[in-house]
C-alpha cells in the first residue's frame, strides 16, 4: 500500500476536488505523478492539472448555449443561413459533433429555417442557392492555422456580402486576439498552459521540466513524431479535453496527458484517450 | 450510512476545531480518491463542512450524531457531568449576570 507524506496526500485531496475526473482515473494520475517525480517535476504536472478544462456534459451545455446567444444576436435571417462544420473532407470529426449538437440547442430555441452542413467545402453550393450568412464551426481553435486556410480558401472562392462567423466551443486567447479582423466567437479561451502562466526563472524551468516528462514518450510511432507535437500541435500548450462528454481530446494538448505509447513502445496509462488515425 | 461516513462523522464531533482529510488517512489508510467520494456524499447530506483544508460538521451533522449516537457511560466521573450544571453555553465575552439567591451569604 502506497504510503502518503502529508503535503502529498493533501495536495492530491485538493486536486480531486478541483478535478473530480480524476478520481476515476487515478491510476493513470498516479502513474503520471510517478513519471514526474523521477524529474522532480511534481509541481508542474499538478498545476497543469488545476487548470485543466475537462468538459463535463453540463459545462458542454453551457457552452451550446452561449453560442446559440451570441447567433441570436448576430444573425438577422437563419433563413439565408449555413452553419457549416470546418470538416475537410469524409472523415468524421469533433467540428460536426459540435455542429450536431448546437443544432439541437437552437431547436431547443426554437430557432430554424437554417442549413446545418457537415462538410466545410459544400458550403460554396449552399451559398449560391442563397444561404449567404455563413457561420462555420470547429471544436477547438490552437494555432490558427487550419482557420486561416480555411478562411483563405472561402475568400478566394466565393464573393462574400458578409463577413463569415468562426464559431469555436474553446480555444486559445492569444490566438483569437491575433485574428481580430475576423468574426470569431468563442465563449471558452484560455491561456497556454506554460509559456503564459510562468515567468522568468519558473518559465525556463518548467519548459524543461515539460521536456524531461516528453522523454518518456515514444519519439516515433508509425509515421507520427512526437516532435511533431511537442507542447501540443502547434506548440498550443493546451489543457483541455471534450472526453467528459464523448468527445476527443485535441492535438494541440500536450502529448503528456494522451500519447499512447511510452519511450520503450510499451502502451501508457494516460490520462486521456486520443483518437487519430495513424496512432 | 456507511462505516467510514459514520467514523468521520464521530471524529468530527469528537474535535474541537476541524480536522484535515490528512487525518482520516493517518488513523484509518483511507486513500485520497476514498475521502473525496465520502467528503462529497457527506457535503451532498449537508452534514460536514469543508474551509480551508479542514473539514467540520455542520449544525445539522451535529445534531445527526447526537440523535443518532447511544453513548456509553464512561467508568470516570469527571466526564459525566450532572444534569443540574448542563445549560446553555454563553458566548465569549457575553454578559452574565449572577444569580444572587443562589450566592450564600
Amino acid at each position: 500500500m502506497k504510503n502518503y507524506k502529508r503535503d502529498d496526500y493533501n495536495q492530491l485531496v485538493s486536486l480531486y476536488f478541483k478535478q473530480r475526473w480524476l478520481v476515476n482515473k487515478k491510476d493513470e494520475l498516479y502513474n503520471l505523478i510517478d513519471i514526474s517525480k523521477t524529474h522532480t517535476c511534481t509541481e508542474l504536472v499538478h498545476s497543469l492539472l488545476e487548470r485543466f478544462n475537462y468538459i463535463d456534459n453540463n459545462y458542454y451545455q453551457f457552452l451550446l448555449e452561449e453560442i446559440a446567444e451570441y447567433l441570436e444576436d448576430n444573425i438577422d435571417d437563419f433563413s439565408k443561413t449555413q452553419i457549416v462544420a470546418l470538416a475537410y473532407d469524409a472523415n468524421t470529426d469533433s467540428s460536426q459533433k459540435i455542429l450536431y449538437d448546437l443544432s439541437n440547442t437552437l431547436a431547443f430555441k426554437k430557432i430554424k429555417g437554417f442549413e446545418s452542413i457537415n462538410q466545410f467545402g459544400k458550403a460554396v453550393s449552399y451559398y449560391k442557392k442563397g444561404y449567404t450568412n455563413l457561420v462555420f464551426i470547429d471544436e477547438f481553435i490552437g494555432s490558427g492555422r487550419t482557420l486561416k486556410g480555411r478562411n483563405d480558401w472561402i475568400t478566394k472562392n466565393l464573393e462574400l456580402e458578409n463577413q463569415p462567423h468562426y464559431i469555436f466551443l474553446a480555444g486559445l486567447k492569444s490566438t483569437i486576439t491575433s485574428l481580430n479582423e475576423l468574426n470569431i466567437f468563442c465563449p471558452l479561451q484560455m491561456n497556454k498552459g506554460i509559456t503564459e502562466y510562468y515567468e522568468e526563472d519558473d518559465l525556463s524551468n518548467n519548459l524543461q521540466n515539460m521536456l524531461n516528462l516528453e522523454s518518456h514518450l515514444c519519439p516515433v510511432i508509425n509515421d507520427k513524431n512526437l516532435e511533431d507535437y511537442s507542447f501540443g500541435y502547434g506548440k498550443a500548450e493546451a489543457l483541455y479535453s471534450l472526453e467528459g462528454c464523448r468527445g476527443n481530446t485535441p492535438n494541440n494538448v500536450f502529448p503528456i496527458f494522451w500519447w499512447p505509447k511510452d519511450n520503450e513502445n510499451r502502451d501508457r496509462l494516460k490520462l486521456l484517450t486520443r483518437r487519430e488515425n495513424g496512432f | 450510512m456507511k462505516y467510514n461516513q459514520k467514523k468521520i462523522l464521530l471524529d468530527l464531533f469528537e474535535s474541537v476545531n476541524g480536522l484535515q482529510p490528512y487525518t482520516f488517512y493517518s488513523r484509518y489508510k483511507l486513500k485520497p480518491e476514498i475521502i473525496v467520494e465520502l467528503i462529497d456524499s457527506l457535503e451532498d447530506k449537508k452534514l460536514i463542512e469543508i474551509k480551508n483544508n479542514t473539514l467540520m460538521l455542520s449544525e445539522e451533522g451535529r445534531n445527526y450524531v447526537k440523535t443518532k449516537t447511544v453513548w456509553k457511560k464512561s467508568n470516570n466521573k469527571f466526564e459525566n457531568i450532572p444534569i443540574d450544571f448542563i445549560q446553555e453555553k454563553l458566548s465569549l465575552n457575553s454578559f452574565y449576570v449572577p444569580n444572587l439567591s443562589y450566592i450564600s451569604d
